[in-house]
């Protein structure tokens, strides 16, 4: 009897400790919600006050400022291209959809002006020097990583490291761009860089972009060093990168191949990091 | 490319050319080989411990015969290779005479086997005139990309949802000697499984313990395993660099390439991951003696224990913490008010316009974007909608404008005190003293004092200490407990566990993964459904779990859950039902957990009937390796309390 009440006692101990984790949790669950519900009825702030501008259209002004910014705001008809966008987007009609199309105009001019630098050697021969990377879909395919621990998916994943090496049957299964290997020793290094870089970019795209946008990451770090740039240019790489970002990454679909040369480029026309970063050749 | 690859399969299947080697060699090579052989005798070369670790040769119990655990019959070149030593040590010297190549690996056997070379040649000092060096350029070229100076022991943790990573996984890092280096960019080995796609999930455990996959090491960049396991499975790594010297490093190394193409077969339990890792060091240090210990089973962590035995080996330790680690570090950086931003943000990336955001210093809403980033990496949304991935680009481009604000920087987070090497050993005795009553209406109350002893060798219970384990989780196997009742001399076998999972996941407003629990094995009835039989018992159940933190840390937790129950016993030999469970776990104190579950279970199918238990669990911890434990338990009419000790070792 006595023990029937103890077990009683126990169990009205749980069910309340319990109604009450419940009833604490479902508030502030109520109260995420009211948040939330709050939130979505603040109007935005400042020049999109009086209208919903869509954020393709606040992206591509903010864009245009900071593309603008880094040319030391020099370029005038982009100046105005960009002032008529912020026109647009406090007008009356909130006209999103020109204020977007006038901001990339914009952006679109600084694409036709070299940046400030001079145009080095190491730059010359990387832009002349573009590879082809349809292989690499096909190299990554084969060259997956283990699903699961301890469950491989193939097990020539261990020629992985020879890449470029002169044994026939992994240069095919790599199926690395042979216009670039040409034989000679340099030029197999080159192609192995080459690889390197790709397979990167190709098997890491998320978290290096995540870390390209952050300016700051592992994943960036080892991309600063298959560029061939040493810790000590780091802060510079990193910064142009991020300050970069939209026009190395320009889509949510961006391939491994359009960052890896975007990339190059803007390696090749700063004027430090060209000469720094010796992988680009 | 992919006939290419059915080509060199088949190439792998080819015989070896056992005796070509002798049939080529001149008969002044002849005589140098026998003078070879007869030296090798001389020093007993077959038996030191460095050939037989090359060979992976390892005596039976009793130490009436030896035989290599490689099961890959290219990797020898005697006949008799797999049990005699020095038949392939023989074999081995008269294949080097040659330039022919053998095997799959079209190169000679020099190059196929330049550990075995380079260690015979420093035993025999071969005369470079009867017996040339060849030029191995294949390995040279992989050496100098692989150009290791250190090497990593790397621990994976804990993966609930996969049978062959529950207890974590381990492989090795080659460090590279470059000034231009980074942890992702250098290669690491692994060894796993080489299972097909199209694998049932009954072949996968049944062939997982009896050795029915091949076993298969590979080599690839490292960041393709920090994708993989960190980021994609979300468990943290630990990273163990080892005080290896040069010599030893360049060692391994050429023996890691003997197993290029080397098939094993590959078992969960001992013959896994952990343990032929064990046997790469032991390549490097043949002092080394870590798989001895491992007759029955490997357990990746207790393989990292293994490293701390021995002075130095060990020389630093590196966390690098999940996607869903980071997440939480992320969070923990901000305020309410600033979560709440994150989700927002994350649903919809116009909430950026909102006062709240905007009234943040960029510091700030630079932190609340990365957090967000990372929830929509953590959901894996944008890896196949098109409006997530739209959605993950804008707010890269809206970070892209912030400030760099490195908040959290992998892998070199401060060590968490709960590394795996910190964990609690995996075999666990329990020894209790206890009284039980069965009180019914109308018949004479029965009781008896009993004392029960249980015993399972691995590996967690849910009030076990948690340091070093996957938090909030049990897994128990092949657990035995027996009664004996002094008083009148019985004993019986009250319960064997096969396997019994509980995988608790608090659900919060980031992080909702359900709960989920799995037991097989035989019970003891202390219910009327069977007058005291064991049935065999099927239970599966998914559920929900929330935690607060009011005191220490409590946990909430509740199944639903389905229970068969099989035994001539039953009438129709069985009974099937639903049934829910609900629980509390509560941490009184660091050392001190207290859990109280209650179930009830319909039965439908078969016997109708229903069951409800309540019991309450304390453990309290005394040292790593001791707790005590105290235990009520009521179901319908049985009641029984016990106190004991548990030890771990």
């Amino acid at each position: 009897m006595t023990d029937h009440l103890i077990l009683k006692v126990v169990l009205l101990i749980f069910l309340f400790y319990g109604s009450l984790a419940v009833a604490i949790a479902l508030d502030e669950i109520d109260q995420d919600l009211n948040e939330i519900e709050n939130h979505q009825n603040i109007p935005v702030e400042s020049v999109e006050t009086e209208c919903q501008m869509s954020p393709s259209a606040i992206n591509a002004i903010n864009s245009a400022v900071a593309e603008s910014a880094r040319y030391g705001n020099t370029n005038t008809e982009a100046l105005d291209l960009i002032e008529q966008a912020r026109q647009a987007a406090r007008s009356p009609e909130c006209d999103s959809v020109r204020a977007e199309i006038l901001a990339d105009k914009a952006v679109s001019l600084f694409g036709e002006e070299e940046l400030p630098t001079d145009e080095s050697p190491v730059a010359s021969k990387s832009s002349k020097n573009k590879t082809s990377s349809t292989c690499l879909n096909v190299a990554s395919e084969t060259l997956g990583a283990p699903s699961g621990a301890g469950v491989g998916r193939d097990p020539f994943t261990f020629l992985i490291v020879l890449s470029t090496s002169a044994v026939a049957t992994v240069t095919s299964l790599l199926c690395i761009p042979t216009a670039i290997t040409e034989g000679s020793s340099s030029g197999e290094k080159t192609a192995y860089h080459k690889f390197q870089q790709y397979r990167f970019v190709a098997e890491s795209t998320g978290y290096l972009v995540r870390d390209m946008a952050r300016g700051s990451g592992e994943y960036l770090t080892a991309m600063a060093y298959l560029q061939g740039c040493r810790t000590e240019v780091h802060d510079r790489y990193t910064k142009l990168v991020q300050r970069n970002f939209s026009r190395i990454f320009p889509q949510s679909e961006s391939s491994a191949e359009t960052v890896i040369l975007n990339l190059e480029k803007l390696v090749a026309q700063d004027r430090f990091l060209s000469s720094e970063c010796h992988a680009i050749t | 490319m992919r006939a290419l690859l059915v080509l060199v399969s088949c190439l792998c299947f080819l015989p070896a050319k056992y005796a070509f080697a002798a049939e080529l060699i001149s008969d002044r090579e002849e005589i140098y080989l026998t003078e070879l052989i007869q030296r090798s005798k001389e020093k007993n070369l077959a038996d030191l411990r460095i050939w037989r670790v090359l060979l992976h040769y390892r005596d039976d119990l009793d130490g009436s015969a030896t035989s290599s655990e490689i099961d890959d019959r290219e990797f020898f070149l005697a006949a008799a290779g797999k049990t005699d030593p020095f038949a392939e040590l023989e074999e081995t010297l008269k294949a080097f005479f040659s330039s022919d190549n053998i095997r799959a690996d079209k190169a000679t056997a020099q190059c196929t086997f330049p550990a075995r070379y380079h260690w015979l040649n420093s035993q025999l000092n071969f005369d470079s005139d009867l017996m040339p060096p060849q030029q191995c350029e294949t390995i040279e070229l992989w050496r100098e990309r692989i150009n290791p100076d250190s090497v990593s022991l790397i621990f994976s943790s804990y993966y609930f949802n996969n049978p062959s990573s529950m207890f974590g996984h381990t492989l090795l890092r080659f460090n590279r000697a470059s000034e231009l280096r980074s942890d992702l960019l250098d290669y690491a080995l692994n060894y796993a499984a080489v299972v097909s796609g199209d694998t049932g999930l009954i072949d996968y455990i049944w062939n997982g313990i009896t050795g029915g996959f091949e076993g298969r090491f590979s080599i690839s960049p490292y960041y393709d395993l920090v994708n993989q396991y960190n980021n994609l499975e979300k468990r943290d790594l630990w990273e163990y660099r080892l005080n290896l010297s040069p010599t030893q490093i360049e060692f391994m190394l050429l023996h890691v390439w003997e197993l290029a193409n080397t098939k094993f077969n590959f078992y969960f339990m001992r013959e896994n991951c952990a343990y032929q890792l064990l046997g790469l060091l032991e390549v490097a240090d043949p002092d080394l003696d870590f798989r001895n210990r491992h007759s029955i089973w490997t357990f990746p962590t207790e393989t990292i224990k293994q490293l701390f035995e021995h002075p130095d080996l060990v020389e630093s330790v590196t966390h690098r913490p999940s996607l869903a680690t980071q997440l939480k570090q992320k969070l923990a950086y901000l305020d309410e008010e600033e979560k709440l931003l994150v989700r927002l943000i994350a649903e919809n990336p116009k909430e950026k316009n909102s006062s709240d955001y905007n009234q943040l210093p960029p510091e700030r809403r630079a932190s609340v974007i990365d957090a967000s980033i990372d929830f929509i990496q953590y959901k894996e949304a944008a890896n196949s909608d098109e409006h997530e991935k739209s959605k993950l680009h804008n707010l890269l481009i809206l970070r892209s404008q912030l400030p760099i604000h490195n908040q959290t920087v992998a892998p070199t987070t401060p060590l968490p005190k709960d590394s795996p090497d910190q964990g609690h050993d995996p075999v666990r005795l329990e020894i209790l003293g206890g009284r039980f009553e069965i009180e019914k209406d109308f018949i004479e109350p029965v009781n008896d004092s009993f004392l029960e002893f249980s015993i399972q060798p691995g590996y967690h219970d849910l009030l076990s200490p948690e340091a070093g384990q996957a938090p909030l989780s049990q897994l128990n196997f092949l657990k035995l407990r027996g009664y004996f009742y002094p008083e009148t001399g019985a004993s019986n076998l009250e319960s064997f566990t096969l396997i019994d999972i509980i995988s608790l996941q608090p659900v919060d407003a980031f992080i909702k993964q359900p709960s989920w629990k799995f037991k097989v094995g035989w019970q003891r009835n202390r219910d009327d459904g069977c007058a005291d039989c064991t049935p065999l018992v099927l239970n599966p159940g998914v559920g929900l779990t929330l935690q607060s933190n009011f005191y220490r840390r409590e946990v909430y937790f509740t199944f639903l859950e389905a229970n068969l129950e099989i035994d001539h016993e039953f009438d129709s030999d069985h009974r099937a039902g639903i049934g829910a469970t609900a629980g509390l776990l509560f941490d009184a104190t660091k050392d001190w957990r207290i859990a109280l579950i209650a179930n009830r279970t319909q039965y439908t199918g078969g016997q109708r009937s229903y069951v409800t238990s309540i019991e309450l669990r304390q453990r309290y911890s005394l040292t790593g390796s001791t707790d005590i434990t105290l235990n009520l338990k009521n179901v319908e009419d049985y009641r029984e309390s016990k106190l004991g000790v548990v030890f771990y070792f």
